[in-house]
């Protein structure tokens, strides 16, 4: 299984690496129990920052993608394929989109749904 | 020295062994890294390889023939003066000190031999180096295949590896006695082989998690690439062990009238065992060489 980044794409680069490695689980090309590369090694092999390769496999272990066992390395989760499947953007985008409809039905102005919501971030955030 | 080896013996197996010296450093293997790098500019020229001379100037191919004619005819005059200091030994009737020390004079020569090699990697890392500055390949590809140790070499070389070192380590300190009575000398030693081969593990694991010297270089070759220099680097740790061990013996069972020969015959396993596996690993005619070239616009379409 080869992966390719491109790096004149306007897609981020560790999205690119999201994007595949869950096409590649969903396609079956990657299996439950798969040992993946380490970020080290993926990072040195794409010319890539270790970081870069480091967010993508964080994001991708937060969606149950992935798994890390510690010293043993990066495993494909056992639940992968239905985890990769989930599109989280696409679902915080939905919760939100419906949150504006409510509050736009109530009354709300714009400028009243913005300062709410970074209201609420700050707060969030505290 | 043992009753059972006569002068003759070893001055006899010394010749022998130090001809092999002059031979395999000062011409089989000048020649040998001269074709190939011959080879190289006659089969893949920068007008069609571009990404393989960075900075290349017009010229470039006659200038890099001349030098490697410069670097023979320097590896052959070394050469040369091995067989007149050969020829000066039996000439005067030389004799081994039965308390040894004359084995200076063979890594002296050694290093005279080794050092247009040196000059060579020194040339080569920089080309590497050009070559990193210049890379600008917009699409990467990679293996999503996790690479470990053991993919490169068979886990006995690596247990012989650590087997050999603590062989080594626990021979020495048998030999140099309580710790508390160790000196600065013992201490360097033991520092100095352990700093070694930390130093090899560090490279070897640099490699294997896919350092690249080239960054051109098909994926098949970097492995090819990574594994000679696992297979170097553990080699050469072996090799260190039972050179050390066999020096020790030496002075512990007063043979140390073999100390030349064994030094030779362990500098010539380096040279073996590295630049050897090294050039066979990497063989020229499997080098994928399509990967510095240039595509026009119909191929790349």
């Amino acid at each position: 299984m080869q992966i390719q980044i491109n790096i004149d794409d306007p897609v981020p680069q560790f999205a690119q690496l999201i994007d595949q490695i869950k096409k590649a689980v969903q396609g079956g090309k990657l299996l439950p129990g798969d040992a993946l590369p380490s970020i080290r090694q993926l990072a040195n092999d794409l010319g890539l920052n270790n970081k870069t390769v480091a967010k993508a496999y964080s994001l991708l272990e937060r969606d149950s993608v992935i798994q890390t066992k510690g010293y043993r390395g990066t495993y494909i989760h056992p639940d992968a394929k239905a985890n990769a499947a989930f599109d989280l953007t696409g679902w915080i985008s939905d919760e939100i989109s419906n949150s504006i409809t409510a509050c736009r039905k109530a009354g709300a102005t714009d400028s009243e749904i913005r300062i709410a919501f970074a209201d609420a971030m700050q707060n969030q955030s505290l | 020295m043992p009753e059972f080896f006569s002068m003759t013996a070893v001055l006899a197996i010394f010749y022998v062994v130090f001809s092999g010296q002059i031979f395999l450093l000062s011409f089989y293997y000048p020649k040998k890294i001269s074709s190939r790098v011959e080879h190289i500019l006659m089969n893949f020229p920068p007008e069609v390889y571009p990404k393989l001379y960075p900075g290349f100037r017009p010229g470039h191919v006659e200038t890099e023939k001349l030098k490697m004619r410069i670097y023979k005819a320097i590896n052959y005059s070394i050469g040369i003066v091995g067989v007149v200091i050969l020829a000066g030994m039996l000439e005067s009737g030389y004799l081994p000190a039965a308390k040894g020390g004359d084995e200076i004079f063979v890594m002296l020569y050694f290093f005279l031999q080794t050092t247009p090699l040196l000059y060579i990697s020194w040339k080569e890392h920089r080309h590497y180096r050009r070559m990193r500055l210049t890379f600008d390949e917009k699409k990467r590809k990679a293996d999503l295949i996790r690479r470990g140790l053991f993919d490169f070499i068979s886990p006995i070389y690596v247990g012989v590896a650590f087997l050999f070192y603590f062989a080594w380590l626990g021979f020495y300190v048998n030999h140099a006695g309580p710790v508390a009575s160790w000196e600065v000398e013992n201490y360097a030693t033991v520092t100095l082989i352990t700093g070694m081969n930390v130093f090899y593990a560090l490279t070897i694991f640099a490699f294997v998690s896919g350092k690249k010297l080239d960054p051109y270089k098909a994926p098949n070759d970097q492995l090819k690439h990574a594994e000679s220099i696992v297979k170097v680097m553990v080699f050469s740790s072996i090799m260190i062990s039972i050179f050390l061990s066999f020096a020790q013996a030496a002075d512990q069972y007063a043979f140390e009238v073999f100390d030349p020969v064994m030094t030779s015959f362990y500098m010539q396993l380096c040279v073996v065992f590295g630049l050897g596996v090294m050039m066979k690993l990497q063989d020229i005619d499997a080098i994928d060489f399509e990967v510095y070239r240039v595509l026009n616009k119909t191929e790349a379409a």
